[in-house]
């Protein structure tokens, strides 16, 4: 308690002494992050508006329908004003802008058409003349060095139009051209202008119905498969380049599969994506749209990276920025869309000056400026120490930003890290498992378990000894006497329980006999069979629930109780059913309580092993979660054996048949849910049309 | 009198003016002549001949044209309702047109059509130009004059009085015919009164949050124009989607300044059905104005299977007269002169009383939360405690040895209903934070300690009850089903479904409500009270059987508040609209900015100016800013007390509780004491902070003067700032004390 109140006394004599950078306190919008669950948590703003600028703040007249925007290195920012044809040069301090309208290329003057997209370095200007279908390089005096048109090569395609939206060029002066229609990747000019092929098209993902059409598309005409609708790689809605890696944004309109890992991608000079991540990129929340029929989700319009190799990435469906960090930690969400400052009507472009993030909207024909906070200070200058694997210096930052928000995540993966280096591995366990981090508590773990064997090797030898002497003690003396007296114990229980009791045990050691005999002798019970399922069941709850941190779903995600329920109960009932119903078809014997016990007291390894497994997770790291992989295939295994053994006897099956019998219920369960699915969707419509009926006659007449 | 006496008179008063000017000056100088309104008290053109004369203000009709002219005498102020060079009007086109001749604009609706689709008439085209369109009648202190829309049916009956020194127009809904397939769906009142042109230097007060001001003619002609509800959005309509962060528009006021002279307007019939509208030059007209808007319609859309019906209501809404009081000025007083004017209005019209003020820290300590457990994976919800009733008088005594010695302490989800949150019936304490004998124990220390503890209670929002508690007690949308609300997504802002949905109780079963719970609570001697819910939320009721609409609801609220003020319940609430104020204490929680609209140039603290004296007011909690250090400096130039949101532990809080992301106490008890201690400083030397103006001396810098002569000059902007009232370096403060 102490140490918290000298470190927040430090940051209050810090945030006296610091200019804090943004100018107010409010911000029309929440800033957020996602928590281990997946879910969003509020933290302290990181960025907060600070201005609104039109054209007619830089008296230039107003923008109309403004498409991209360019911050260049020294801070001068290049809007490319798509509706007036024209590019607006603003100032590095934000304070005057010249607009360039006209363009002189060999003595001839040129002028824009639609400029959709724009691209800046220190001297050289990129646009994408669209309505003329062409790029010009110019100078920023407005004298054109080349001009690019359509590629005469066989490789672009000759029927489409050449219509360049987006550009960028790497150092050595390369041109890559997002066109429309064009899916193979960026279109790529040399310095010269001369086409040079095209870079880095994302791939078509592989979904069930992707694969299911391929297969299909081979037994059909040339007809028919041209109706059918194509699935084109995702198309890149923006790039940049930093460093010569070219940062792109994509979004999937038609694979049917939302795939927000790489809607940021970051491409080597080769063309290959190294975001080696499984980052989700942007809002991790959706939902359903009734009026659009789809599902509406994060769609990147353009981004920008900062020399730290920050990502600032725009979103257009809701209006949000998202920031990452080189390792596309996500550090902050914010803004939205609305009337006020700080929120976007049609946000189209991102940039990042030394010090502010612009957005570009064409809806309000201005640029919006953000500031950082004191807050998102701290969160830099602890997360650069961390990046640079400085986690002791990184301990003291991070806990200023804990401090300040108890919901930022990174900040407790940069303490674990920090108490992990200096060996308190409890400490470290503790602040992962606050953000359910399985991976590095395992790693913590793995050092704590070692040093707990370590300090307490004198008594974990006594104990094994111990436990050795007890063993013998057990056989030579207290065997005979303890079996005596459960004998007698047991003895008291009627004689026709005891025998059903006994049996599921006789099952597990002697299946083909126990089952046959069981037939034989009438030694089915359904009471037995419902307790072995309930504890069936009760052991799927227990493993959900008591299984160690490392191996715990609930860690990261909420666990479905209704799940567990129809993995077992449901198919339990639905086995049973399945089998009383083909015992007709395949003259099997068994009666129905037989069926019952059969399948329940099959089920008993299977329930031992999960139980065993709860016990073994807590002292096991997560490489060595295997050891209980291994544990339930035996159990499985086991279990599986049981149920060969129970159909074959209790329907007095060949080998043969029985397999048969199996393979038959398993399609039996198959068709009994596949009716349900219908009976239930046909039953939703009528609930449907008793609900629109309610709702009108509630709002007619109550 | 003498000429050159009369000369020197009013050479006197320019001087005045002039000085008075200079001190209110904003950073770009002397005003120009504004239009709209004329300096000087020239007699008005002839065409206005005068109706009444009350004290300093003088009434004039124009009959042929129907406007009205205010003189304004003592101020030499002229105040037009169809501004005085109207004529010279380029960019108005039509309808926008018109309505700068107009008294009154009505927005329509075809009910035959039941189309969504409004359009606009204005009086002066539907009826000061057509024939019998305009019938006057003289009364002492003004007229009244019917107003036909001949071509559509509609009668509209306006009366314009003066009334104790104000301006008061006012439209009676009852009097309100249609005779047509027309509807009426939204009336304004004196659209563009006292609009300043395009040269006009001045601004406008918006109620939106703390208060904002939108520069005459600030350019931003791209940006949408100020439309907001006052005392917030009717509760009863419930979006799919949500605004992101607004601010509660909570006191029914606007107002103008052009030049030095300026108004006040009170919105003081059927506020809660009304909002404020205010437009720069070169949207629609040349002209900025500011107007009241009242809403007589809404409609219902309902969906039945693919449709979406589009209802309107049959009969316009029964909310008494729709009336607008405006209050002048021609010192160039600006929003300060403003707030004084409104205090006056409340003090007078409100029996708004002094109470107590008390000097000193406020506190919200969070009792609990509550929070999903898991039970073999069955969720079930279970009262979390993040500070027990004993760890709250340790927390406290270790405040008061910090130096903060003088607190006032709000406690928040203190009692077991909280859990589910339902309506407070009792004095229900929890067991999970120490049971009843640790809850007396706190009790008696707040006693000796001297520091007030508030219960805070729950009284029109839930979310569990009784077995009808969603459907009986619950008051219902304009669709007639029970209002849910739920929680909006962080990231996508639209109804998180999976969440508790929240009920608003039926106003009508409010009363009986409050009596028991007040009943309950004076038999423990419980009689300290938090109403955060009565006196911010609001809503109409659409129960078939006992509809009320919003403004209808003020009533119940007031009478609610009322009952529990008379059955010595002492009370306080997180932000308060202005029908609570009588009856509070303190507002915590007091808006530190506006909504920050694109149209706003900035936030002044005018709603803190109204209180300030009369009744406590605080900051949103210092703790949870994003800038805890401007936060501080806002705290001080508006006369706010500090507050501080607290707990023992409060660590990665789910849900809706997530936004207190730093309360753990120990982390803040440094901070708090060093803050109060720069607090006190000031009180000790100021009476607590009493206000005699506050006035923008730079973006950013604020000079405070208080009644004792003591000054503040805060400078919030990131740059050091040298004023003729001396130099602040950036993020600090200067205070200098009376003669």
């Amino acid at each position: 308690m102490k140490r918290k109140t000298v470190i927040i006394a430090v940051i209050l004599v810090f945030a006296l002494s610091l200019t804090c950078f943004a100018d107010s306190t409010f911000a029309p919008y929440n800033s957020y992050l996602y928590d281990e669950k997946s879910e969003a948590v509020e933290i302290p703003h990181s960025y907060l508006p600070t201005g609104y600028l039109t054209g007619d703040d830089w008296h230039v007249g107003a923008m109309n329908a403004p498409e991209d925007m360019m911050v260049a290195d020294d801070g001068r920012v290049f809007i490319s004003d798509t509706g007036n044809n024209r590019v607006v040069i603003v100032e590095a301090d934000l304070s005057a802008a010249t607009a360039l309208t006209e363009f002189t290329y060999n003595g001839e003057i040129l002028t824009l058409n639609g400029p959709l997209g724009i691209y800046a370095t220190a001297d050289t200007l990129y646009i994408c003349d669209t309505g003329n279908r062409r790029v010009l390089v110019s100078d920023l005096q407005g004298q054109v060095s080349l001009v690019v048109t359509k590629p005469t090569s066989e490789e672009f395609e000759q029927e489409l139009e050449f219509e360049p939206r987006k550009v960028a060029t790497d150092k050595a002066g390369n041109l890559y051209v997002l066109c429309k229609n064009v899916y193979q990747g960026a279109v790529v000019f040399t310095a010269a202008g001369e086409f040079d092929g095209f870079f880095g098209s994302n791939t078509v993902q592989s979904t069930l119905e992707i694969v299911v059409q391929k297969m299909f598309k081979n037994f059909m005409t040339k007809e028919q498969r041209s109706k059918m609708a194509k699935y084109v790689p995702a198309e890149y809605e923006n790039l940049t380049v930093r460093d010569n890696f070219i940062y792109t944004v994509s979004y999937e309109t038609n694979t049917g599969s939302i795939n927000l890992n790489t809607a940021i991608r970051k491409l080597n000079p080769a063309g290959n994506s190294i975001t080696d991540t499984d980052t989700q990129f942007g809002d991790l929340d959706m939902y359903y749209d009734k009026t659009l029929n789809g599902t509406v989700y994060t769609r990147f319009a353009d981004l920008a990276v900062d020399e730290q190799m920050y990502v600032y990435a725009l979103d257009s469906t809701y209006g949000k920025v998202f920031i990452y960090d080189a390792q596309y930690n996500l550090l902050c969400a914010f803004s939205g869309t609305g009337e006020q400052t700080g929120l976007f009507r049609y946000p189209v472009a991102i940039g990042k000056t030394d010090t502010h993030i612009l957005v570009l909207d064409r809806g309000k024909n201005s640029v919006t400026t953000f500031a950082p906070t004191a807050f998102f200070g701290k969160v830099q200058q602890a997360n650069s120490l961390f990046e640079k694997g400085l986690y002791d210096e990184a301990l003291t930052p991070w806990q200023e930003v804990l401090a300040e928000c108890s919901n930022y995540n990174l900040a407790y993966v940069g303490i674990g890290k920090a108490l992990f280096q200096q060996g308190d591995y409890a400490g470290a366990m503790a602040c992962f498992e606050t953000i359910g981090d399985q991976e590095n508590y395992s790693e913590a773990f793995k050092y704590y378990r070692l040093n707990l064997i370590r300090e307490n090797f004198t008594w974990l030898m006594v104990g094994v000894f111990g436990l050795v002497a007890l063993l013998v003690l057990w056989s030579v003396w207290l065997r005979r006497p303890v079996k005596a007296a459960a004998g007698r114990l047991v003895a008291r229980i009627p004689q026709r329980a005891r025998t059903y009791m006994r049996y599921p045990g006789y099952c597990m050691r002697h299946p083909f006999e126990a089952f046959e005999e069981m037939k034989d002798k009438g030694h089915a019970s359904y009471v037995l069979s419902a307790v072995i399922v309930a504890v069936w069941v009760l052991s799927q709850l227990l493993y959900q629930w008591l299984v160690a941190f490392i191996f715990n779903a609930n860690a990261t995600g909420k666990t479905d109780v209704n799940m567990v329920f129809i993995t077992t109960v449901v198919v339990y009932v639905l086995w049973v059913a399945a089998n009383l119903g083909l015992r007709t078809f395949m003259a099997g014997r068994g009666t129905l309580r037989e069926i019952c016990a059969a399948s329940a007291y099959s089920l008993l390894p299977y329930t031992l092993t999960t139980v065993l497994n709860i016990g073994l997770s807590y002292f096991l790291t997560q490489d060595e979660g295997m050891f209980m992989s291994w544990v339930t295939m035996i159990g499985l295994l086991w279990s599986g054996v049981m149920l060969v053994a129970g159909i074959k006897g209790i329907h007095e099956y060949t080998f043969g048949e029985t397999v048969k019998a199996i393979l038959l219920t398993l399609l039996f369960v198959v068709l009994i849910v596949f009716l349900f699915v219908l009976f239930y969707s046909s039953l939703q419509q009528a609930f449907s049309l008793v609900g629109t009926i309610f709702s009108e006659l509630r709002y007619r007449y109550f | 009198m003498k000429k050159w006496l009369r000369h020197a008179a009013g050479l006197l008063a320019a001087c005045i003016l002039l000085s008075c000017t200079v001190l209110a000056a904003e950073e770009d100088g002397q005003p120009e002549e504004p239009a709209g309104t004329v300096q000087d008290a020239a007699l008005p053109d002839e065409n206005y001949t005068r109706v009444a004369a009350d004290g300093a203000l003088e009434l004039y009709l124009d009959e042929e044209e129907g406007a009205i002219l205010l003189r304004d005498v003592a101020g030499g102020t002229l105040w037009y309702s169809t501004p005085a060079d109207v004529k010279e009007e380029k960019l108005a086109k039509g309808v926008f047109k018109m309505s700068l001749y107009s008294l009154v604009t009505l927005n329509v609706i075809d009910s035959a059509t039941n189309s969504a689709s409004a359009s606009t008439l204005t009086s002066y085209t539907e009826c000061v130009l057509s024939d019998g369109g305009v019938e006057y009648a003289y009364l002492d202190n003004g007229f009244t004059v019917s107003l036909k829309f001949v071509d559509y049916g509609i009668t509209v009956p306006l009366s314009v009085t003066l009334q104790d020194g104000a301006l008061c127009v006012a439209v009676d809904t009852a009097g309100i015919k249609e005779t047509t397939a027309t509807w009426v769906k939204s009336l304004t009142l004196l659209p563009y009164f006292g609009a300043g042109n395009s040269q006009a230097e001045g601004f406008m007060l918006v109620p939106d949050g703390s208060g904002a001001l939108i520069r005459f003619n600030n350019g931003k002609t791209a940006a949408a124009f100020y439309e907001n509800e006052l005392y917030g959005a009717d509760l009863s309509k419930v979006s799919t989607t949500n605004k992101l962060v607004t601010q509660q528009s909570y006191l029914p006021v606007f107002g103008l300044q052009s030049g030095n002279s300026g108004y006040l307007a009170v919105v003081d019939g059927a506020a809660a059905n009304a909002a404020v509208h205010a437009e720069v030059a070169g949207k629609r007209t040349s002209y900025n104005g500011v107007s009241a808007v009242f809403t007589l319609r809404d409609a219902s859309v309902v969906s039945i299977g693919d449709n979406q019906i589009t209802d309107y209501e049959e009969r316009i809404k029964d909310i008494g007269s729709l009336s607008v009081r405006y209050y002048f000025y021609a010192n160039g007083g600006g929003y300060s002169e403003m707030a004084s004017l409104y205090r006056t209005y409340l003090q007078k019209e409100q029996g708004l009383t002094a109470s107590a003020t008390n000097t000193g820290a406020y506190l919200q300590v969070l009792n609990s939360v509550p929070q999903t457990q898991s039970f073999l994976g069955f969720d079930y919800l279970r009262q979390q405690a993040t500070t027990t009733y004993d760890e709250t008088v340790t927390m406290l005594d270790t405040l008061q040895k910090a130096g903060m010695n003088h607190l006032s302490v709000v406690l928040k989800n203190w009692d077991t209903g909280s859990v589910k949150e339902t309506i407070t019936k009792r004095v229900q304490v929890s067991g999970a934070l120490g049971g009843k004998k640790a809850f007396s124990r706190l009790m008696s220390y707040g006693e000796k300690a001297g520091i007030p503890l508030y219960l805070t209670t729950r009284t029109v929002a839930y979310r569990q009850g009784g077995l009808f508690a969603g459907f009986r007690d619950a008051a219902r949308s304009i669709e007639n089903v029970s209002i849910r609300r739920y929680a909006y997504s962080l990231s996508t802002s639209r109804e998180d479904l999976e969440t508790r949905p929240q009920y608003l109780l039926s106003p009508t079963r409010l009363m009986d409500k409050v009596t028991v719970m007040a009943k309950n609570f004076a038999k423990k001697e419980r009689t300290h009270i938090a109403v955060d819910d009565l006196a911010t939320m609001l809503y109409a009721d659409y129960t078939r059987s006992a509809s009320t609409t919003k403004s209808g609801s003020v009533g119940y609220i007031t009478k609610a508040l009322a009952s529990l003020q008379e059955q010595e319940m002492t009370m306080v609430s997180e932000g308060a609209n202005a029908y609570a104020l009588p009856y509070l204490q303190a507002v915590l929680g007091a808006p530190a900015s506006h909504s920050g609209y694109d149209i706003e140039d900035e936030a002044v603290p005018f709603y803190q100016l109204v209180l300030n004296g009369l009744i406590d007011y605080t900051t949103p909690a210092l703790n949870l800013s994003s800038d805890g250090q401007d936060l501080f400096l806002w705290a001080l130039e508006s006369g706010s007390r500090p507050l501080y949101v607290l707990a023992q532990e409060g660590e990665n809080l789910e849900g809706a509780y997530s936004r207190y992301y730093s309360i753990a106490y120990d982390g803040w008890t440094a901070t708090a004491a060093a803050q109060y201690a720069a607090f006190r400083e000031i009180w000790d030397k100021t009476d607590g902070m009493a206000i005699a103006s506050h006035q923008l001396v730079a973006k950013q810098v604020a000079l405070v003067t208080y009644k004792n002569g003591a000054t503040l000059l805060v400078n919030r902007s990131a740059n050091r700032a040298e004023t003729p009232y001396g130099t602040v370096e950036a993020e600090s403060y200067v205070f200098t004390e009376g003669a």
